[in-house]
């Protein structure tokens, strides 16, 4: 008989709070901006990049409503998920002044991935290919990133649904906690794929908004109806907080909590109870040693769903407690759409524009607040105010819960 | 050459390998649960893609094995390596689009065949509320697996894991209705991972000429006589041998496992 676990509910940390592991690198691409100061801009001033996209003929009688990335060659291209990833993450270890070639194996690698080889599969089907018959196909996107980037380190694919390039930041957490790595770059790009778009159409998960298109996601509003899909992400360059300072490199913000759980309740239907998401929000809150009354911003999830929106707003109200009417809750979701495996990254990064320009962003198209989603909302524009501790939900299909917090660098 | 070496602080306590030919799937998916693990839902495996199939039935036979009760799953993590999974449902509705355009598309085709998918049946099923995740997803999930299974161990000051690797033996060809004329067998392999005062197995990344990706059937059959060796545990004194698992760009992951009379010194 298998013997009883610790019940602890804090991850042993095996790095000393004076050294925590931070965030030297950004590097994004996405349909709000390539870089981060566009990117900063974009969501503090509350642009949309939402718009009505062309797909082919293939999506005939489908309006197709997404956030796109300016890109050379439309979506559903051969190379098009390659070499998108590939710029972020390229531009994370530029931004970060790492040498990755130079590196040798103490850097390393993970990146949060979806349904990658589907859209893969896709690609090379609508270009005449067959590798979805005979499985056969180039290395895993993975390695191919590793090998283009130079990066000789350990190379990992996670998936979490749309929290996996926040799981690919937390395991990265990990690696260097625990000596696997120096330095190590984590995220994820997702790309729009016809198929994804009529699949997730089919599952009535996005919005069927007949309006402007700019105002088709509302996360916590009243009209909500399903999201709307993006597509890019971004990479963070993670290393200890003294190896960025021997080498001068800027630092960001740390990566101080990280919570992890699962719902296990339904492999599509978000899950109406919240508290297996609210404990990851707890589990986080305290493998960062701050109490919710100290939680500045709470980036949210909220894609514009009607149950995922309740639910979360139940999930942080339930981990806050009474600091939920006070700690200023947004999700960038409103003009970024849904980058789905790429949406967690790309969320860390609006958390470090909180943490540097001191401002929250606001949510797109909330009108009229959801009642049964009664938290301190932003909305209309940003809000100006003091931001040092921010944390970050993610949350996927089959039950995935992720919140990861991090804090102002000093 | 060594490049990095890992110990990963895990006791095995109980492990399974299942291998199903394709033709006897589809009966899989309505299987009982092994007797003294939690039932499946009813109906829960309809739209699952194969590997899923076989790999929650693997799991549940290590659960059995080590004698978990199912009030001890609540709290378990979940980590599920596939490989290319979900392509008999990706060919289908290539293969449907083409023909009849997106309405054919089914909804169940992203939560079902993502890497994520095997990993989220297995906490649903079986109640598990610790964290979950896919890994790999390719030719070296097995290896990715390993790199990954440390961390999920730490979760929660020690945390007991679910682990699966699943793949076809040898990649079948499909049609375009996702069939095969073939009837490969798709292999799980799963053991239950808990944390340990000291490292069980050692995990060194060596330099290695460029290897071609084993077939699934070597590299699984390699995992699973690792697994048996671990929980059989080692006579006193006597070392077990060492297994390794292709990790690419001129990489192998060679495991060992560190006996008990061994671990004061590791």
């Amino acid at each position: 008989m298998a013997r009883p676990l610790p019940a602890s509910n804090r991850p042993p940390s095996d790095r000393p709070a004076s050294d925590p592991v931070v965030i030297s690198g950004v590097g994004v691409r996405s349909p709000l901006g390539d870089s981060y100061e566009a990117v900063a801009d974009a969501l503090l001033a509350g642009h949309s990049a939402i718009r009505e996209i062309d797909l082919g003929a293939g999506m005939a009688g489908l309006r197709t409503l997404a956030a796109a990335l300016v890109d050379s060659a439309p979506p559903g291209s051969v190379g098009r998920l390659e070499r998108i990833n590939l710029q972020a993450l390229t531009a994370a270890l530029a931004d970060a002044g790492v040498d990755a070639r130079g590196a040798g194996p103490r850097l390393g690698l993970v990146l949060g991935q979806g349904a990658e080889h589907l859209k893969e599969w896709e690609a090379d089907h609508r270009a005449a290919g067959a590798n979805v018959f005979t499985g056969s196909g180039p290395e895993p996107l993975v390695e191919r990133l590793a090998s283009a980037a130079g990066i000789a380190g350990p190379a990992v694919a996670v998936g979490a649904a749309c929290a996996s390039s926040g799981f690919a930041i937390a395991l990265a957490r990990s690696w260097l906690e625990t000596g696997l790595v120096d330095v190590c770059i984590a995220g994820g790009c997702e790309v729009i794929s016809p198929t994804a778009m009529a699949a997730f159409h089919n599952l009535r998960a996005l919005s069927r908004w007949g309006g402007e298109a700019a105002a088709a996601s509302r996360p916590f509003d009243r009209r909500r109806d399903g999201f709307v899909m993006g597509e890019g992400g971004a990479f963070l360059v993670l290393e200890a907080a003294s190896r960025a300072r021997r080498r001068g490199a800027r630092i960001r913000a740390s990566l101080v909590g990280v919570g992890m759980t699962s719902d296990a309740a339904h492999m599509v239907t978000p899950c109406s109870d919240p508290r297996q998401a609210a404990r990851a929000i707890t589990a986080a809150l305290a493998d960062a040693a701050v109490p919710p009354d100290a939680v500045d911003y709470v980036n949210a999830h909220a894609a514009g769903t009607p149950v995922g929106d309740v639910a979360e707003a139940g999930a942080i109200a339930l981990a806050l407690g009474p600091a939920a009417a006070t700690v200023p809750v947004s999700s960038t979701k409103g003009l970024s759409g849904h980058l789905v495996s790429g949406a967690a990254a790309f969320e860390a990064v609006a958390c470090l524009v909180a943490l540097e320009r001191q401002a929250v962003p606001a949510t797109a198209n909330l009108d009229e607040p959801d009642e049964r989603c009664p938290l301190d909302h932003v909305r209309g524009s940003a809000r100006a105010r003091a931001v040092d501790v921010v944390a970050s939900n993610s949350f996927g299909f089959g039950g995935a819960n992720l919140c990861l917090v991090l804090r102002r660098a000093s | 050459m060594q490049v990095h070496r890992s110990d990963i602080p895990v006791a095995l306590c109980g492990q399974a390998m299942i291998a199903v030919r394709r033709h006897a799937i589809d009966a899989l998916r309505h299987a009982p649960a092994p007797a003294g693990t939690a039932d499946l839902p009813a109906r829960f495996l309809r739209h699952a893609d194969e590997q899923t199939v076989v790999g929650i039935h693997a799991v549940l036979a290590a659960v059995a094995e080590a004698g978990l009760p199912s009030t001890a799953l609540a709290t378990c993590a979940v980590l599920a390596a596939p490989r290319l999974a979900g392509r008999p449902a990706a060919a289908r509705t290539l293969s449907g689009w083409a023909a009849q355009g997106h309405a054919t598309v089914s909804p169940h085709i992203v939560p079902q065949c993502s890497l994520h998918a095997m990993a989220s049946a297995i906490s649903v099923a079986l109640g598990c509320h610790g964290p979950h995740l896919g890994v790999g997803g390719g030719p070296e999930a097995v290896a990715e697996a390993l790199e990954v299974l440390p961390w999920l161990v730490r979760q929660g000051g020690g945390c007991r894991v679910l682990m699966v690797a699943t793949g076809w033996d040898d990649e079948p060809a499909l049609a375009a209705n996702g069939g095969s004329a073939a009837d490969p067998v798709c292999r799980a392999v799963a053991v239950v991972a808990e944390p340990a005062a000291a490292a069980g197995l050692r995990c060194t990344r060596v330099a290695a000429p460029p290897a071609r990706p084993r077939r699934g059937a070597e590299e699984l059959t390699r995992f699973a006589s690792l697994a048996a060796a671990v929980v059989a545990g080692s006579p006193v004194g006597r070392a077990l041998p060492s297994w390794s698992f292709v990790a690419r760009r001129g990489a192998l992951l060679r495991v060992d496992v560190v006996a008990a009379d061994r671990r004061e010194a590791a």
